[in-house]
């Protein structure tokens, strides 16, 4: 097992390091010379660009520049943003616990709904549940987040009171977003658990398991389920990636803080570093939450071996 | 404030309360609650308040700080996204000092265009050529770190606007031509421009807010951008970054400004500045009490707002210069031709433009002048209206017939024109109503939508025919701005470099003869217009909203800045 963890976490350096060239060569890949976007607003002479040039090192080869970015990365250090002078790595580790706070409640609570609602309607095939369920389903995975976000805040935020719409706080804080966030993820893996579900329960070795005299529910818990979800935790990883993503737009409309608004308000203030630092976390983020998936497949399936 | 400048793109804009106008209702209620206030200080209860909370009862101010003391309570503030410091002289964001223009006065107050009323300064003179600028200064005034203010902090703030260490924001572009400060006594202060610069008082506001030199100093300026200190009646509290800024009421404030309608300390506990970037989520937080006031509200709500008693619409028109099309004199040999340019000025539909893109909350604009701005001339809305008939004439008058597409041409040239801009949902809905308007007439606008470091190479490489322009600013010295030759590298995007003009807008400049310079500015809109260079669309008018309970804020000339130290929550 340890092995197997150690050749997996081997794997993703390549990876790390890949994605520490792509956060890089943003700047250069960027439509446009990057001393405008460093300069600011005032137009200036070609030597005055070129002085700025110098100074931000953008004049040497790039290699040499990637060397220094590199080295950089490793010692922790993602650089000062431009405009409030602040180490990048601050302002990212301020905001981040947020995000993880939001993005592991929706994560939760997607699965949670997703396994209820696939569940339910895999053991109702066929009936009014099963359509009601994959109704919700399809609601859940066509409604784009920004509205679910605002039909939640209109009705319990505005409407009922119940909820407050805005901020990071407790728990009450967190309901709605999370919500909101979680639709999408919910919906996606309730299908893929009611198939998955289908798939396996007719199985040849359930019916045995049933004649065998072992209870429905015992059944469905230890031999359907866990057969059923594998393509569960694959999905569940992307589905984080979907979340971090969604997160830029619920972060947005409900006003917390967190790496998307972060990431999108460095993005409108033109501060290079700080893009750069909240792509990297992102990326680093996501290529770490499927070593997790790679490593919780051998846990839940003895057949998965390594090497 | 050009519009390609700012990060958001609402960051300038902001509300007026209906302090002279406002509805006689609201006005009897504040009369109302101000005597019961009264009653209650009679009685002896605002006096144990005053005496537990330990604020000094000079004989005078006595009532106004047991009224604060029985005010009391908190003010949220629903706002848009801040710059990432909360430093005044390095910001770029509207948002962020209409938070520390509580934290951090400056020397004048501008409450209407053109009208300064004292701050920190309690009075001044200009020499006549608006080159020496002299301060004498209000005594007794200290910082929220107990150091006293006084000239040498003024000619620090300054200072720090043009040492390039501080990489200024905004402040820099307003403190002008500035040469040096002169500290000729402890509360005099002299300020010396290169050359004369009429628009430094109004450009005095909260970016060139006074800062404490010892705080600024011990703190370096990163720490500094994350505790302001200043003289305010507010002072900072916290920052949750995305969140929200809390400001605490200054208990030693007996500054006030003449222009306030009390003395003392503020009346507020608290002031909670909440960034909720979404309009129709910061007005539901209006609706819903989770904030009692807010910056630019959602322009789909602001007729439901209107109508709800329970609310108030805060509606004010901004100086500077509007919603602009700029017409690129040295551009393609179309654009070049004057008669395909007044035939743009005949051809574009400035009520349409309101109507489709600011759901008609703007105001139709015929000068590039808004309205409020002094020496605004009035004489610009008689030279060109919508008629498309005009432009037609125009265009045929001048060679240009129409082709199979209904295009024109002539001499085998397409009357075709580049217009670019940066890709913004707004800038893009209005440049495809000014080619819609236009293509009635025979004229094909290409929209040519940039990221903006692409844009900008696009345009000092002087690639484009059209460019829009929106600067809200308290002077009509703006214009030099846009026209002045010396900018055809910055935002005299029309690239328009007449000598006859150049010297008009210097002369303007240099000279505090208000009449002079209303006369030069009249002059010059409608030279700009009758070489049209210029095509207004709109002026800006900004948005506020508040709930009934809340009174006495009042908004500044820029129509942006709202001053908190009067505002009661009635509970």
């Amino acid at each position: 097992m340890l092995r197997y963890i150690g050749e997996r976490a081997l794997h993703t350096v390549p990876v790390l390091v890949g994605i520490s060239i792509i956060t890089f060569l943003m700047l250069h890949l960027v439509p446009g010379d990057p001393v405008l976007l460093f300069a600011g607003d005032k137009p200036m002479t070609e030597e005055q660009a070129a002085a700025i040039r110098h100074q931000l090192g953008l004049d040497r080869p790039l290699l040499v520049q990637y060397e220094d970015y590199a080295g950089h990365l490793l010692r922790g250090d993602l650089g000062r943003a431009l405009r409030s002078q602040r180490p990048v790595r601050d302002s990212i580790l301020e905001v981040l616990p947020a995000t993880v706070q939001l993005t592991l409640a929706a994560l939760a609570l997607a699965t949670a709904l997703g396994l209820a609602l696939g569940i339910a309607a895999a053991l109702a095939h066929r009936t009014w549940l099963d359509t009601a369920a994959m109704g919700v389903a399809i609601l859940g995975v066509s409604m784009p987040v920004f509205y679910s976000s605002l039909l939640l805040l209109l009705f319990f935020s505005f409407t009922l009171g119940w909820l407050p719409a805005t901020g990071e706080g407790g728990l009450d804080h967190l309901i709605l977003p999370a919500t909101a966030l979680a639709l999408v993820s919910s919906a996606v893996l309730a299908r893929l658990v009611r198939s998955g579900m289908l798939g396996v329960l007719r199985q040849d070795y359930i019916v045995t398991a049933r004649a065998k005299g072992l209870s429905r529910a015992l059944v469905v818990r230890r031999h359907a389920l866990r057969n059923a979800l594998i393509p569960v935790i694959t999905m569940l990883g992307l589905q984080l990636g979907a979340l971090l993503g969604g997160a830029v737009v619920t972060e947005t409309i409900f006003s917390r803080p967190g790496l998307g608004r972060l990431a999108v308000d460095a993005i409108l203030n033109r501060d290079f570093p700080l893009v750069q630092g909240t792509v990297l976390v992102a990326a680093v983020v996501y290529v770490l939450v499927n070593l997790l998936v790679d490593i919780a497949y051998a846990a839940v399936d003895p057949r998965i071996h390594y090497g | 404030m050009a519009q390609d400048r700012q990060g958001s793109p609402a960051s300038r804009s902001g509300g007026a309360p209906q302090a002279e106008g406002g509805s006689g209702g609201r006005a009897d209620v504040s009369r109302l609650s101000r005597r019961r206030l009264l009653a209650a200080a009679a009685l002896g209860a605002g006096a144990a308040v005053v005496a537990r909370a330990g604020v000094p009862l000079p004989g005078v101010c006595g009532l106004g700080v047991a009224e604060a003391a029985a005010a009391g309570g908190t003010l949220t503030v629903g706002g848009l996204d801040l710059d990432d410091t909360l430093d005044p002289q390095v910001t770029n964001f509207d948002s962020t000092i209409r938070i520390l223009l509580n934290v951090c006065e400056p020397l004048v107050w501008e409450p209407a265009p053109g009208r300064f009323v004292p701050a920190l300064a309690e009075s001044w003179s200009i020499s006549p050529d608006a080159k020496v600028y002299t301060f004498k200064l209000r005594h007794g005034v200290r910082f929220h770190d107990g150091t006293p203010f006084n000239a040498d902090a003024v000619k620090f703030t300054m200072d720090r606007v043009v040492a390039p260490e501080t990489k200024a924001g905004q402040s820099h572009d307003q403190l002008g031509p500035y040469d040096h400060t002169e500290v000729v006594d402890d509360a005099t202060v002299r300020i010396v421009m290169k050359e004369g610069y009429a628009p430094l008082l109004t450009n005095l506001n909260g970016y060139l807010g006074i800062v404490s030199p010892s705080a600024a100093k011990k703190m370096g300026l990163a720490d500094f951008a994350r505790h302001p200190v200043g003289t305010g009646p507010f002072m900072f509290k916290e920052w949750v970054a995305k969140d929200h800024v809390t400001l605490v009421r200054n208990p030693d404030y007996a500054w006030p400004s003449a222009l306030f309608k009390h003395k003392g300390p503020a009346y507020l506990d608290q002031l909670v500045f909440k960034i909720i970037p979404d309009a129709s989520v910061r007005t539901g937080t209006l609706k819903s009490g989770e904030t009692q006031y807010i910056n630019d509200a959602d322009p789909l709500e602001i007729a439901a707002l209107r109508a709800d008693k329970r609310f108030t619409v805060i509606e004010r028109a901004q100086p500077g210069s509007g919603w602009v099309l700029l017409l690129n004199v040295t551009g393609s040999p179309q654009i070049r031709d004057i008669a395909v340019r007044r035939a743009i000025e005949w051809g574009v539909d400035r009520e349409g433009v309101n109507k489709t893109v600011f759901n008609g909350l703007m105001k139709p604009a015929w000068s590039p002048l808004m309205r409020p701005t002094l020496g605004y001339d009035p004489a610009t809305e008689k030279m060109y209206r919508y008629d498309p008939a005009r432009a037609k004439q125009a265009l045929d008058e001048a060679g240009w017939r129409p082709g199979a597409d209904g295009i024109r041409e002539k001499g085998g040239q397409k009357l075709s024109l580049n217009f670019l801009i940066i890709g913004r949902t707004r800038d893009k809905a209005m440049a495809e109503s000014v080619q819609a308007s236009l293509r009635d007439v025979g004229i094909d606008i290409q929209i040519n939508a940039l990221e903006r470091a692409a844009f900008r190479s696009l345009v000092s490489q002087n690639k484009y025919d059209i460019n829009f322009m929106w600067f809200s600013y308290g002077d009509p010295d703006v214009l030099r701005t846009l026209f002045h030759s010396s900018n055809v590298n910055a935002f005299n995007r029309a690239r328009y470099q007449v000598p006859q003009v150049d010297r008009m807008l210097e002369d303007a400049a240099a000279t505090i003869d208000r009449a002079k310079r209303v006369a030069l500015y009249r002059q010059i809109q409608q030279r700009v217009l009758s070489d049209a260079v210029v095509v207004p669309l709109v002026d800006t008018i900004t948005y506020n909203a508040k709930r009934a309970e809340v009174s006495a804020d009042s908004i500044d000339a820029l129509a942006s800045y709202v001053w908190m130290y009067d505002v009661q929550v009635r509970r």
